[in-house]
């Protein structure tokens, strides 16, 4: 994406970069078997007597994907978006400026 | 001595810092009353000056520690003889200065006297707070405000000549004063963890012998308002300041602070001891500035010849008056580190009385140059005759004081037995003769070229002042002792180790 | 009340972005004074946690009184209690300075102008206090986003130099992100009081080394370390003075900060400067961005160009000194942060005003405003100096210690590059010194000269920058009282 000389292009490069990080984020909260991090207290066939035997035992966190990279992903995301919005509107603002998109031959005109 | 804790000297310090403000709001909208603040001022700064000879005479020195700036090094200021007999001749020659730039000033119709009384009252701020400086790096930043505050009065004229002299000016004090004196003087606060000035010397001895030296070398080339060759340019760039800067500035507070400076870096930051035991291959690091100094006197006699503006001349002859300071105190001998105090007094009253006769022949004349004034006699008698007892001072003839400080070089030289060096002296005393016996010649004797008349300007303000400084330059000779007893007592301060 | 005082030093200027907003829809008029209420407000909040610090040491404030680790954490130290107040001075004075420049050139668009000031302010504040280094990138990106459209402001040339900055910036941002993704993979904490205890058992893991090297990676294309710098220049030189004076002295600041923090607070010394080994490599570095800073710097006319491309070298000062890995190095450096800031707000304010009265911001812009301005020239001169570091002013001072501890750690290539540094800002400061003293015109004559009358900027513009002026030399000459209450007691060396 440095060597494009094309702004979307660019721009392109930039939301690749940061949705690759929030895939390696996601990807770190991924366990084998693990199932979404909502606590399940009501088991099909269980009595009274069981809930009771769940909540004395510890919360087995191996069946449950990490929750944490969700949300801290859910911040990164937000944070992309509003990127690449302000990118998009400064290249639509460039082009009504200089009439092109192309990083060189903007660069041309301004050192007209 | 003993020291005792006082605010003197911070107040001292006060008083021309703080003029600049009345002056400043007096501007241009009311002359007198602006000069009148700067006789104030001045006036204010010598009683306060000279208030200090009281605790010194009971052997008392006042000092202050003023805030802490790094670990262990204080802004502190001491008073001690050497610094106080500066502190006096600054001072005092300002009061005259002020009244012989009003006579200049308003005779040359020049501009923006306001900035000039101000950045005047400023560099005097920043000369008697190195005077009474503590420590090298309060010396350091008053030696810093000196060249800034300066700057403003040597390109006062605005325009290309004076824009080129700020720059070799700057290039110079400033450049030098970054590249040599800094690193310097942070390396001895590296090794030693303390700069305050001290007979014993500050710099840790088991520093080695080459890395003492070329801490000498940098820190007397780290002061180049004293102007040893090769940094010397700069005084006679200097010169397109008008004549009073030229006469206070650039004959007194601004090169003699160098000088000072260098003295002090000789005798209290190595100490006379350190530096008497410091030799390379069996050469010793105060021969070297010896040598310098003593190739700088000679060079600038020479380039002194053939010179035209007769304040170029004297800038050159400056150069070789410092250089005979330097020489004196790299000598190591208490006769001649006593000859070199009192050149500094001797000499300030000698070249401001020239610098003086060289601005009233301008605004009497309107003539800048040697032959141009040829005949002057005739029309300013009063000046040529001070300019004549400020040459003799200055070559070091009797009845004049600048006679009894060489006298005392040249004894402490023969006691001490350094025969080349007593002979560059001695030559350059020559040297010295043969270029001012000529201007005085061509001033009394030959024909005035027919332009030669005098202006309409009033010339007793002028001229005043400097019939002032040729009597006091001839009193001295006769009655000289405050200046030895100070010079004495300092020369006493600094080895007393020994 | 005392002990919620950390979260008002977020809150108010948050609430103050949202009010001056919401109050500037009704009536563009309510928009100025509601900032400058909440600036005040910030002022004392953040005056009110440095004595605090002061007085009990370190604040901790649990958000939302979640326990540490679990939850966000803002912890107050000497060090960035200190930070938190230059940033709410410097917002003040700036924000206070730029009153007639938004008034003549943002007229219609001063409710964004202000409510996006506001953020980054918040932004800044955040990165500052907070004790979770993912809170920090989510910080990094408020500053970051606000200040893509305040650069992008002034129109023209700005929005491609907008552009260049978000792409970059992005990417640094990014960089961080990642890293700290591997810290968290291998420790599973975000807290960095957390982190502390924990890493230290994992200084062997690749996977911590490459967290860290990705991080610092980030950090120095934000804070424009050499060979990272080229958004930097654009980016606050085409922007408009109000924007430039507040982002360029304390963006790039602030990102130092976190790099210190990441340092010596999530990592401790021993891993910074022992286990990893590049030290010798950054601080050369340094020695060179701050050369190379400085020769930039002699080729730009505009001067507010030039003054972007001694941030570059200041940047080296303040990288150079903290990996110097000693005492010395690191008060100076830290120190440095302090100076750096105040004597670039001043600088920018100051050409902020000739631009303001001159109409152009480049070195001929500054003919015979000493006549003219000689009140904004005074403050010019002091930060100037500040930046040769002529004493007493507080550039000296940090000089003072980044060499010392240069010559302590026996990397002579950086005090060398500060004393060069030094003449290089001589030779800048004093050519523009000698353009506005002299005039240039051979025609001039004495008596217009005295023509000229004074013509200096309105009061807002002057007494903020005269303040700030006169705050570098407060600086100055209380630096052992700062250093020994503030900077020592957070130095791990």
């Amino acid at each position: 994406m440095i060597v494009k000389k094309n702004l979307f292009k660019k721009v392109i490069g930039m939301a690749i970069f940061q949705t690759a990080t929030i895939f390696f984020y996601i990807g770190t909260s991924f366990k084998k078997g693990a199932t979404i991090p909502i606590l399940e207290h009501h088991a099909e066939g269980h009595g009274d007597h069981h809930i009771a035997d769940h909540a004395a035992t510890a919360i087995e966190s191996t069946l449950y994907a990490n929750p944490l990279p969700h949300v801290l992903m859910l911040t990164a995301i937000v944070v992309g978006v509003a990127t690449l919005g302000v990118a998009l509107v400064l290249i639509e603002r460039i082009y009504e400026t200089y009439g092109s998109n192309e990083e060189d031959e903007i660069l041309r005109k301004l050192n007209h | 001595m003993e020291t005792i804790n006082a605010l003197t000297p911070v107040l001292t310090l006060l008083i021309p810092l703080l003029g600049v403000v009345p002056i400043a709001l007096a501007s241009k909208r009311y002359p007198n009353f602006r000069e009148a603040c700067t006789f104030l001022v001045g006036g204010a700064l010598l009683v306060s000056v000279a208030s200090m000879l009281i605790p010194l005479s009971k052997g008392y020195m006042p000092t202050y520690e003023l805030v802490e700036i790094l670990p262990d090094l204080p802004i502190a200021f001491r008073v001690d003889p050497m610094g106080l007999l500066f502190a006096l001749v600054a001072s005092s020659l300002w009061i005259l200065t002020t009244l012989f730039s009003i006579g200049y000033m308003r005779g040359r119709g020049q501009k923006s006297q306001t900035r000039f009384y101000c950045f005047f009252s400023l560099s005097l701020f920043a000369t008697i707070g190195v005077a009474f400086s503590a420590n090298l790096l309060t010396l350091y930043l008053f030696y810093e405000a000196l060249s800034l505050a300066t700057l403003p009065l040597v390109m006062h004229d605005q325009n290309e000549e004076s824009k080129i002299a700020g720059r070799t000016y700057l290039t110079n004090l400033i450049g030098t004063s970054l590249l040599f004196l800094l690193p310097a003087m942070i390396f001895i606060y590296f090794q030693s963890g303390t700069l305050t000035f001290n007979p014993a010397g500050m710099i840790n001895p088991e520093t080695p012998t080459a890395v003492q030296t070329v801490l000498l070398l940098l820190l007397c080339y780290g002061f180049a308002k004293a102007a040893l060759m090769p940094f010397h340019t700069w005084l006679p760039a200097a010169m397109v300041a008008p004549t009073p800067v030229s006469a206070l500035l650039h004959a007194v507070a601004v090169v003699k602070v160098g000088v000072f400076s260098v003295i002090r870096v000789i005798t209290e930051v190595f100490g006379l001891d350190m530096l008497e035991s410091l030799t390379v291959d069996s050469f010793s690091g105060a021969a070297i500035i010896s040598w310098i100094a003593a190739i700088t006197l000679f060079v600038s006699s020479l380039m002194a010849f053939g010179q035209d503006k007769l304040k170029r001349v004297l800038a050159f002859s400056t150069i070789g008056q410092l250089a005979y300071i330097v020489l004196a105190v790299s000598v190591l001998a208490p006769k001649a580190l006593t000859a070199a105090i009192v050149h500094i007094a001797f000499h300030a009253f000698g070249k401001i009385t020239l610098f003086f006769c060289a601005g009233a022949f301008y605004v009497g004349t309107h003539v800048k140059t040697i032959s141009g004034l040829a005949g002057v006699w005739r029309l300013m008698p009063i000046t040529t005759m001070a300019f004549v007892i400020g040459a003799f001072s200055v070559i070091g003839l009797p009845p004049t004081a600048g006679f009894l400080s060489k006298w005392l070089l040249v004894l402490g030289l023969i006691a001490e037995e350094h025969p080349v060096l007593l002979i560059v002296v001695l030559s350059s005393s020559l040297l010295k003769a043969g270029y001012f016996f000529p201007i005085i010649f061509t001033f009394i004797f030959k024909k005035p070229s027919e332009s030669l008349e005098l202006g309409d300007s009033t010339l007793w303000p002028c001229v005043l002042p400097l019939a002032i400084t040729a009597l006091l330059s001839i009193g001295f000779f006769f009655y000289s002792d405050p200046f030895m007893w100070l010079a004495e007592e300092a020369v006493a301060f600094i080895t007393r180790s020994k | 009340m005392e002990s919620q005082l950390p979260i008002f030093v977020i809150l108010v200027p948050l609430f103050t972005a949202f009010a001056a907003c919401l109050l500037g829809i009704a009536h563009p008029k309510f928009t100025l004074p509601t900032v400058i209420g909440g600036l005040f407000m910030l002022v004392f909040a953040t005056l009110g946690t440095l004595l605090k610090v002061l007085e009990s040491g370190t604040l901790r404030y649990g958000l939302g009184n979640w326990p540490r680790p679990v939850g966000i954490e803002f912890v107050v130290d000497e060090l960035n209690a200190m930070l938190l107040f230059l940033i709410a001075i410097a917002a003040l004075f700036g924000t206070v300075h730029s009153i007639p420049v938004v008034r003549r050139d943002l007229d219609e668009q001063q409710v964004p102008f202000y409510t996006l000031l506001m953020l980054l302010i918040t932004g800044l504040l955040g990165m500052t206090i907070t004790g979770d280094i993912f809170n920090i990138y989510v910080m990094i990106e408020i500053t970051a986003l606000s200040t893509y459209a305040l650069v992008a402001l002034a129109g023209g040339r700005a929005y491609m130099a907008a552009f260049q900055y978000i792409i970059i910036g992005s990417i640094g941002a990014g960089f961080y992100l990642l890293g700290v993704g591997f810290i968290y993979i291998k420790t599973g904490s975000l807290n960095i009081a957390h982190l502390h205890t924990i890493l230290p058992s994992l200084y062997d893991s690749t996977a911590i080394l490459v967290g860290f090297g990705l991080i610092l990676t980030g950090l120095f294309i934000k804070m424009a370390m050499f060979p990272l710098h080229g958004w930097l220049p654009n980016a606050y030189s085409t922007s408009l003075g109000p924007v430039s004076s507040i982002a360029a002295p304390l963006a790039t600041k602030v990102m130092l900060y976190v790099m210190l923090r990441i340092m010596i607070s999530v990592f401790d010394p021993h891993f910074t400067f022992e286990i990893l080994g590049i030290s010798t490599f950054l601080v050369t570095l340094s020695a060179v961005a701050i050369v190379a800073g400085g020769v930039y710097a002699l080729a730009q006319t505009d001067i507010k160009r030039m003054l972007t491309y001694i941030i570059i070298a200041e940047i080296g000062y303040m990288v150079g000194g903290i990996w110097l890995g000693n005492h010395s190095g690191m008060v100076g450096a830290v120190f440095h942060i302090i100076n750096d800031v105040l004597a670039m707000l001043c600088l920018f304010m100051v050409v902020s005003s000739i631009e303001f009265k001159t109409g152009g911001q480049s070195r001929w812009h500054l003919k015979r405003l000493f006549a003219k301005m000689p009140f904004t020239m005074t403050a010019f001169c002091i930060g100037c100096f500040t930046l040769i570091g002529i004493p007493p002013t507080s550039g000296f001072v940090s000089k003072w210690y980044l060499i010392t501890g240069g010559i302590e750690a026996g990397q002579f290539a950086f005090p060398a590059a500060l004393i060069a540094a030094s003449l290089i800002n001589a030779i800048l400061v004093f050519r523009m010194i000698e353009i506005s003293h002299c005039h240039m015109e051979r025609a001039m004559t004495p008596e217009s000269l005295e023509d000229i009358e004074m013509d200096e900027a309105p009061l807002v513009m002057v007494v903020p920058t005269l303040i700030v002026a006169s705050l570098l030399l407060v600086v100055g000459l209380s630096s052992q009282t700062i250093i020994n209450r503030l900077i020592l007691p957070i130095i791990p060396l």
